[in-house]
């Protein structure tokens, strides 16, 4: 077969390359709403992500208030969010009462990560991206990609309604651990309408929305490659988002099952999760037949939710490989040695889960088997990390609003990283467990980490997506200013949680005064710095919407990149090429010795 | 499709029908091996929890032998027969035989029904009207007569804390009463209304299963194929003596927790299954009628659904020993 | 090799008699399962020394009635690399997900709630036990 056939072939789909089927119009609803296309799904994906992500912001914005101020009312809005959450969550003078900073907490862990950052980082970025990167029509199946979206859509409208049935959403934590999870909630009698039932129909919409995304990625980018673009062309967010959807595909259906076990013990009265012989209040519980194991909730809610971490930050690294190789003008450093990590990083981040359960008691063998894999698997991360760093070195280094974000990205993703090796072996673990130590390390990864890499990706495409580029005076102040608040919101609980402080306190530890005293004053520090965060968020959304009308326009490839995404018209037609595409080289080959630009994109025939 | 849902317009992509040259997949079938891959690790979850539950549960709450084996075998043998039978209705669709396609796929959609029908009409609401009582083991020496554990525990058996059967009379304020009042009429037939129970309003009235009726026999100590008949003795147990009681629904024991949810999703499965098989049967524009325009990707849903069958049968392979016969 | 460009045709350009070749062996294996249902059921009325064995080997027939479904119906045997490597990966996680569950199970801290999540007596215990409260794992109220 000849490379010409096989590019008309694939290229059958193209926008006008074929004229024998439909091509009526579609109406506003097929065009924007339920829509197959996929730009319009990552669209829809990301902003619905990043909605969230402030939501669950400004909970916590909340809860750092209480925790600085204990028992005081929220200031200017106490009121409105007492009409709003009602008498479970807000005392009628406007603060947050104890129950309702169990659903804050509960509400801001889960919807952060299933309803932020995961549908912004695969949702968003990889359904608009990696059919553009390539050189794809469309996803395989986009009739699937918009029921995945609307299957999230559905479950985010059910998560945050749950805030409005009787005794507000769920306070369990986002690990929902039994028994505590078992029996929550039933205070007004409702078996279904509660917040922690809703919580559990509200994840396995959730679930089964992610299932769907991850296969058509996976099918996406073994079937649609453009011809010419092998394994080791692939850019390097598409092999990483390649990676994240197995890890989901494989991860989450554990956690599903989970989930119907623990809904059938609270509607169905069931025993998976409620031992025998469980004792509440002051008497031993009668009304089940006990026999079940709270352990087994653990270990398959962290055999996903270990993965899942992975979840949050490898399209993240995706992000910022692509910004990086991109404004060093550079090749990536180490691209396979970077490839082969990710699957190492896949392949063992199914096996360290039980690292979060050695305070359950699991006994020296098992715990040294997960303590091994556990330092087994920050090998790969370290390759992550160092490959990029180098990749920097001796580049001529365009600081754009990208790539501002995507360096910060390194050292804060450093920190979070290194300061989870400690974590790693049980006899430190045992005393840092459930410490605001524990908080601070998964958030340097997911918050400065993550977060700040999908800023950096926003900054990014939002030019392909829009035609106009977001702009850098306001870009620079939002940049700067949340670098700096958010390590004033973070470095100190490490400090804090070395002294002891626990998390989910709702009371900043006012009732453990004595023996946090060096360490408490802290949390005002702290919450300022979390609400200068949020104001420095403000040039961030006005950014957003005016370079909509005011952004400068820019043409098919304003940051001068080698990846298909920017080989197609900005933004991008139904049907994505104008032109057949074919891939002659690898995804960077910047400054190439003898190359007229600094820059060859991969359709450049050799 | 789309006459139906006007929005799912699709794009054209590539290689829904043909197989992509390097991988010598069409996408569909990628897609669905990567769900049943999916698949695989959600039963995989329940298959843990169900090894976790039974290695954890004290000697003598892991029910056994409260199945009806020769149904189940009979279920078994149904699904595999249509796994069969969608196997020849996609290979009539590749040899191009419409008329033996449209034969084999209504015999495999048959067998689906066939077998939810035993499901929902007689294996579950059989268990619905069993009924259980565990003893308190501080109180089991009371009713040495209805568990027989000197026997088990000379025969070195796991003991026994239940008793089971058919409730006639229950503690004033259980939810079981109607239950009981039906299930007395029906013991007392012939006899009237006026039958006297033994037993006072603090007790379980039991009509008891053959295991508890005699179970020093030595037919105990063997799992039976056929189900034992009920016998016409009763026993009376006292509420305080009780440490969980209901009818064989989900929340009577992990057993029963794990046999119900497992055999409902795959149900579940059972029944999407079901759906597809109609729609691909029936003169459906992407169903039978594609058969006109273009057989070949006809043959390819079929394939895809079929896959999707014969794991729902595979994972009912796996159910049915550690259900009902292990 | 020639291979069509046309979305009706099949992959395979000799799809259709290699189909009609197999449709025997599908009937074989048909009834090559029902045999191995009835021994499933036949063996389990064998006693084979304690319940373990007797579920090793009811769990070993499964596991063969399940590959031979794989292999034959599913076309697993011919089946394309790419989908035997996921398909590997997936049966790797899936084995750890038993195997390290159970493992953590069989290795608890004596004591611990782990160990005593089904408190329910055994022989020894409960002829000691006087009172019908059982060891408890206790947890507060749900506040
Ligand atoms: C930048 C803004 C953020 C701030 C100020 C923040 C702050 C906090 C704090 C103080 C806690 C501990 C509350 C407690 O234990 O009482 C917490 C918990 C948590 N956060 Fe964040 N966080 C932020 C962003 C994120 C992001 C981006 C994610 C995930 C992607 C995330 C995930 C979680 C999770 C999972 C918990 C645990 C919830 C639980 O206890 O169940 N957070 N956060
Ligand atoms: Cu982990």
């Amino acid at each position: 077969m000849s490379t010409i056939d096989s590019t008309v072939r694939h290229n059958q789909g193209l926008a006008g390359a074929h004229d024998d089927h439909h091509h009526h119009e579609l109406g506003f609803w097929q065009k924007y709403v339920f829509s197959t296309d996929h730009k319009v799904i990552g669209v829809q994906y990301g902003v619905t992500g990043l909605t969230f992500l402030f939501f669950g912001f400004l909970l916590m914005l909340v809860m750092r208030w209480q925790l600085a101020n204990p028992g005081d009312a929220v200031p200017l809005v106490g009121g409105a969010l007492r009409g709003l959450f009602g008498p479970v969550v807000m005392t009628d003078a406007g603060a947050l009462t104890s129950s309702g900073y169990n659903v804050f907490g509960a509400m801001h862990g889960t919807i952060m990560v299933f309803f932020g950052v995961v549908p912004l980082a695969v949702g968003g970025f990889g359904n608009f991206v990696v059919p553009l990167q390539i050189g794809a029509p469309d996803m395989a199946f986009p009739k699937l990609n918009m029921f995945s979206y609307w299957c999230f859509f559905i479950s985010g409208v059910v998560m945050l309604g749950s805030f409005f049935v009787p005794g507000s959403a769920a306070k369990s934590g986002w690990t929902a651990y039994p028994p505590l999870a078992g029996m929550a909630d039933f205070e007004n009698g409702h078996l279904w309408l509660n917040g922690q039932t809703i919580w559990l129909l509200a994840m396995v919409f959730n679930i089964t929305a992610s299932l769907l995304g991850s296969i058509n990625f996976i099918a996406t980018i073994i079937q649609l490659r453009a011809p010419g673009l092998t394994w080791m062309r692939l850019p390097f967010f598409v092999w990483a988002q390649f990676v994240t959807a197995f890890l989901l595909v494989l991860a989450f259906p554990p956690l599903e099952a989970a989930g119907f076990m623990q809904l059938t013990d609270r509607v169905l009265g069931t025993c998976f999760f409620m031992p025998t012989g469980l004792v509440v209040g002051q008497s031993v519980a009668q009304s089940w037949s006990g026999g079940g194991s709270p352990i087994l909730w653990q270990h398959l809610f962290w055999f996903l939710a270990h993965p899942e971490v992975y979840v949050l930050i490898l399209p993240a690294i995706g992000i910022v490989a692509e910004i990086v190789a991109n404004n060093t003008r550079k090749p990536l450093y180490g691209y396979k040695a970077m490839v082969y990590a990710l699957f190492g990083l896949g392949f063992l981040s199914f096996i360290v889960w039980a690292h979060h359960m050695y305070m359950t008691g699991m006994g020296a063998r098992v715990a040294t088997f997960f303590q091994i894999t556990t330092v087994m698997i920050s090998v790969p991360s370290v390759v992550l990390l160092t490959s990029l760093l180098i990749s920097l070195w001796g580049g001529s280094i365009r600081f754009n609003m990208p790539m501002l974000f995507a360096t910060a990205f390194l050292p804060m993703f450093g920190i979070g990283g290194l300061t989870g090796i400690p974590l790693a072996f049980n006899a430190v673990d045992l005393y840092l467990h459930d410490t605001y130590y524990v908080i601070a390390h998964f958030h340097y990864v997911v918050a400065p980490g993550t977060i700040f890499a999908l800023f950096a990706g926003v900054y990014h495409w939002y030019p392909k997506v829009t035609g106009r580029k977001m702009s850098e005076g306001l870009g620079r102040l939002h940049f700067w200013g949340s670098l700096i608040t958010i390590n004033g919101v973070f470095f100190p609980m490490f400090l804090q949680g070395m002294a002891g402080v626990h998390r989910r306190w709702y009371d900043g530890g006012v009732t453990y005064e004595q023996l946090i005293k060096p360490v408490i004053h802290w949390n005002m520090f702290m919450t300022v710095s979390a609400g200068l965060l949020a104001l420095f968020q403000l040039p961030f959304i006005l950014n957003f919407f005016t370079s909509l009308r005011f952004g400068q326009k820019v043409g098919r490839n304003p940051w001068e990149a080698t990846t298909l995404d920017w080989d197609t018209p900005t933004p991008p037609p139904h049907g994505n090429f104008d032109k057949p595409v074919e891939v002659f080289r690898g995804p960077y080959e910047y400054s190439v010795p003898g190359a007229t630009a600094d820059f060859v994109p991969q359709t450049h025939r050799a | 499709m789309s006459k139906f849902l006007p929005f799912f317009t699709d794009r054209d992509v590539p290689y829904t029908v043909a197989a992509r040259p390097d991988t010598g997949l069409y996408s569909a079938k990628l897609g669905i091996w990567l769900f049943l891959a999916s698949e695989v690790m959600l039963f995989g979850g329940l298959f843990s929890a169900y090894i976790f539950l039974r290695l954890g549960a004290e000697p003598g709450y892991w029910p056994k032998g409260l199945l009806n084996v020769p149904v189940g075998t009979l279920n078994t043998a149904v699904l595999i027969g249509s796994s069969v039978t969608v196997v020849f209705a996609w290979a009539s669709l590749k040899m191009r035989e419409f008329m033996k396609y449209r034969f084999y796929m209504a015999i495999t959609i048959l067998c689906g029904i066939f077998f939810l029908c035993v499901k929902l009409t007689y294996e579950w609401p059989a268990k619905f009207d069993h009924f259980g009582v565990f003893i308190k083991q501080s109180s089991a020496a009371k009713y040495e007569e209805f568990l027989g554990n000197d026997f088990l525990k000379e025969k070195n058996e796991e003991p026994r804390w239940e008793v089971t059967g058919h409730i006639l009379r229950a503690p004033k304020g259980s939810p079981y009463g109607a239950v009981a009042e039906h299930n007395a009429e029906h013991f007392s037939h012939g006899a009237g209304h006026g039958l006297h129970l033994p037993g006072g309003e603090g007790d379980y009235v039991i009509q008891l299963d053959a295991i508890n009726a005699k179970p020093n026999s030595e037919d105990n100590l063997r799992p039976a194929f056929w189900p034992r008949p009920l016998s016409s003795k009763t026993a009376v147990i006292r509420a305080e003596d009780v440490e969980s009681a209901s009818t064989f629904v989900p929340r009577h024991s992990t057993y029963f927790a794990t046999y119900f949810l497992i055999t409902g999703l795959h149900g579940l499965h059972v029944l999407g299954g079901l759906v597809v098989f109609l729609y691909l049967w029936l003169p459906f524009k992407g169903g039978a009628t594609l058969y006109k325009s273009n057989p070949e990707h006809l043959a390819n849903r079929v394939e895809i659904a079929g896959l999707f069958w014969h794991f729902v049968d595979l994972v009912w392979i796996f159910v049915f020993p550690i259900f009902y016969l292990l | 090799m020639m291979i069509s460009h046309d979305n009706t045709l099949p992959s395979d350009a000799n799809a259709a008699s290699h189909v009609a070749a197999s449709v025997g062996k599908y009937k074989v294996l048909f009834y090559g399962l029902l045999a191995l249902t009835v021994l499933t059921v036949g063996v389990s009325y064998v006693h084979f020394g304690s319940n373990f064995w007797n579920f090793v080997v009811g769990m070993l027939i499964a596991t063969l009635k399940a590959g031979l479904v794989s292999a034959i119906f599913m076309h697993l045997l011919g089946e394309k690399l790419t989908i035997w490597r996921f398909l590997i990966f997936t049966g790797v996680f899936v084995t750890g997900l038993f195997l390290l569950t159970l493992l953590a199970h069989k290795d608890p801290i004596p004591g611990t709630a782990h160990s005593s999540h089904s408190a329910k007596g055994n022989w020894h215990v409960a002829e000691s036990i006087s009172s019908p409260e059982k060891n408890s794992v206790s947890t507060g109220s749900a506040h």
